[in-house]
């Protein structure tokens, strides 16, 4: 089989993995070097957009898509009857590189089906990034998926090559895991995710005293034997909509997650139609407008110091699931309009985060510009704010919406209008 | 009223220092940028025979490095506006920058925001072409024995200064031209040079495009199609210097027929092979606990 006809199998085998970050690695580059790369702890770069609207910044490749396993929900599964293939670690190396040095990619995502045995599958993954490393100094992002019962050893010499690991959680419950994915472990999950983030806190411990050396002009060897493990850390994927868990579900599992784990990312992954796929699951339309929402609702949990149950109002009539009308934040909003309007010259912090229409970097200039004057109603607009959104919830000394917005019974229908979260699936 | 000619940030810089230090207002400064960076002074008067009013002036270095971004835009208003805002910095409210809703701070903010898209968006987008080293148009310049990679990238704004630097740490250790209508860059593993911008895309062909090609078109998602999302993010107007962009029809035309035959498709049963793979791993599991004890 040609390298042609193996990419195209193996990158369509490897697209439900819906992580495509690139980001928040250490500072590397390729000055005393002799290969190619770079990476920063700041933003990623997207190299280009396939239609459906999903960066490229990896090459995301599975190594083989051949697979012991069962997993349902997962077109490389042993019962499907998909075509098969499988790569060299040269031919990833090659690939990448080449990629690389035509800037078409950040670096490389290399995930496998079960092969042999856990960790003889784990051992080939890991043999490619420490080949891009050790061989061709490649200095580029490097995220390997991590098979979740290879040794500790493995896992341990995952995270000296690689910038970025993940094991996926893949189902919202421990009870969906068996159900659909009857070869993995619940438990092994959860274990070798501590088992990263104990190499990652040790990591990070590590790059603290070296930085204080340095910075006590004791420059010793402190550089060479710092111990780097994964700088970006860790992150997993959640699939939506295989199972019949609630949203609430799913939020509380991701927020123990990040809790347990810090976990720099949960990916939520609208499970999606594949060829050949298992009778046991849904055949339909992936619930791109959930899988929208329940990203929303994350960021409110991480940045906006939101709670579960205040985003999915456990008492209310949604059971648990995530309003498809209009954002987490709005619907929040909407059912708290005791709270508003609030004063954009006087709230604090908190209370600014949680008026709908107002980002978090928004926030921030407020902040800081009313430091200096106070703002009047059209200012918002120069903050870049939408006024149609803000205006119920807001109050300035020349602006105040109480009277008029926030009574109205329609309210949630004042912003469908202006908000169209059907959006079209199939063109 | 003084003329004073700009081409770069550097010039403005030193030519507002100048101004600043002799308390000329931005109200009588007319900012010109043509090619001669000469001085013109109207009325007569040379203003660096103005008296200095102020011997030291200190302006906030995030200033600076805004400025920096903003003299890369391409709107004829830059220089008199940096001129507008430095010397509010310095005269009225050293904190003027902190307050975003000040439409002269928007302004700039906006510009910044624009330049530094297009970075970004440049950095996203260039793509090398590997070419031979014998066709570079630039002499000695280059190795003959190194890999030469050619890019064509068409910014929006005057970039190509800035942004060379992440493409200098990101690929040192290779030989590349990037090639603009406003100038091209050049890196030969050691330094950096400059030449004049050229006005025709390069026509070059690079056999590893269809490996790239081929990648695009098998990690999208026809079940997910989301045209809008991905030309907020890769408008149009880079399409045309993007190999991968004229898939883009074919696979949107392709991609309902593709998931009606996913779902009308035929379905596997569950757990038919999967007894036989957990079967599998036992067997390998029990082979292996054998093979150590054999080994140790
Ligand atoms: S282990 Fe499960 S999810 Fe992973 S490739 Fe095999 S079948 Fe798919």
């Amino acid at each position: 089989m040609n390298i042609q006809r193996k990419l195209s199998i193996l990158a369509d085998a490897a697209k439900y993995d819906a992580s495509c970050a690139s980001s928040g690695s250490n500072n590397k580059n390729s000055r005393n070097g002799k290969g190619v790369g770079s990476t920063s702890s700041g933003m990623g770069i997207c190299h280009s957009y396939t239609p459906d609207g999903r960066c490229i910044s990896l090459l995301k490749v599975l190594l083989t898509n051949f697979c012991l396993y069962d997993c349902s929900y997962c077109i490389n599964r042993a019962s499907s009857s998909v075509e098969r293939a499988r790569f060299t670690a040269d031919e990833v190396v090659q690939l990448t590189l080449d990629f690389y040095k035509r800037n078409y990619i950040e670096g490389l995502f290399l995930s496998s089906g079960i092969i042999q045995s856990s960790d003889y599958t784990m051992e080939q993954l890991v043999n490619v990034a420490k080949s891009l490393r050790k061989d061709h100094d490649f200095r580029g992002y490097i995220h390997l998926k991590t098979i979740p019962d290879a040794s500790p050893e493995l896992l341990r010499m995952a995270g000296v090559y690689a910038d970025r690991l993940s094991i996926n959680i893949e189902l919202p419950s421990e009870h969906s895991i068996i159900r659909f994915a009857p070869e993995k472990n619940p438990i092994t999950i959860h274990k070798s995710m501590g088992q990263l983030k104990s190499h990652i806190d040790e990591s990070k411990e590590d790059r603290k005293k070296s930085k204080k050396i340095r910075s006590d002009g004791r420059n010793t060897k402190a550089k060479a034997s710092r111990f780097i493990f994964s700088p970006a850390g860790q992150s997993t994927q959640m699939i939506v909509g295989a199972d019949d868990s609630n949203d609430m579900t799913i939020l509380s599992t991701a927020d123990q997650l990040y809790g347990r784990y810090q976990m720099r990312r949960v990916y939520y992954s609208a499970y999606s139609p594949i060829q050949n796929a298992s009778a046991a699951l849904p055949a339909k339309a992936p619930p791109l407008v959930r899988e929208h929402r329940l990203y929303q609702a994350d960021w409110l949990l991480r940045f906006y110091g939101f709670t579960v149950d205040e985003i999915t109002e456990p008492h209310s009539e949604q059971n648990g699931m995530l309003d498809l009308d209009v954002d987490p934040k709005l619907a929040w909003a909407i059912q708290h309009r005791d709270l508003f309007p609030v004063d954009i010259n006087r709230a604090p912090r908190e209370m600014l985060l949680r008026i709908p229409g107002i980002g978090a970097i928004s926030v921030q200039k407020i902040i800081r510009a009313r430091k200096f004057r106070a703002l009047r109603y059209g200012d918002l607009t120069k903050l870049g704010l939408s006024l149609k959104k803000v205006a119920p919830f807001v109050q300035t000394h020349d602006y105040n919406s109480s009277n008029r917005l926030l009574e109205r019974a329609d309210l949630k229908q004042y912003f469908m209008s202006s908000e169209s979260p059907q959006m079209s699936l199939f063109g | 009223m003084f003329t004073v000619s700009i081409n770069c940030f550097a010039e403005w810089r030193e030519q507002a220092r100048t101004l600043l230090m002799r308390g000329v207002t931005p109200k009588s400064i007319s900012w010109q940028h043509d090619k001669q960076s000469a001085l013109v002074f109207d009325d007569g008067i040379d203003f660096m025979s103005l008296p200095v009013l102020y011997q030291s002036l200190s302006i906030p270095k995030a200033f600076i490095t805004m400025a920096e971004k903003v003299a890369c835009c391409r709107d004829d208003s830059r220089w008199a506006l940096l001129y507008s805002l430095a010397w509010r910095i310095l005269f009225e409210n050293r904190d003027l920058m902190s307050i975003e809703v000040d439409s002269q701070v928007v302004k700039a903010l906006r510009m910044r925001k624009a330049v530094g898209r297009d970075i970004h968006k440049m950095e996203a987008f260039v793509r090398f072409r590997l070419i031979d080293s014998q066709c570079s148009n630039y002499g000695d310049y280059f190795s003959a024995e190194d890999e030469y990679y050619v890019a064509w990238f068409e910014p929006d704004h005057l970039i190509l200064p800035i942004a060379v630097t992440f493409f200098i740490k990101r690929f040192t250790n290779m030989s590349w031209s990037i090639l603009t209508p406003d100038g091209c860059a050049h890196w030969n593993q050691s330094s950096v040079m400059f030449t004049e911008g050229i006005h025709k895309r390069p026509d070059i062909d690079d056999s590893i495009e269809v490996l790239w090609l081929t990648y695009y078109s098998n990690i999208f998602n026809p079940a997910r199609v989301k045209i809008k999302a991905m030309q907020s993010e890769m408008p149009k107007k880079y399409w045309v210097n993007l190999p991968e962009a004229p898939l883009i029809k074919t696979l949107m035309r392709n991609a309902g027929h593709q998931v009606d035959a996913m779902l009308e498709g035929a379905s596997t049963q569950p757990w038919h092979k999967t007894k036989k793979s957990t079967f599998v791993m036992a067997a390998q599991k029990k082979m292996q606990a054998h093979t150590t004890k054999n080994t140790s």
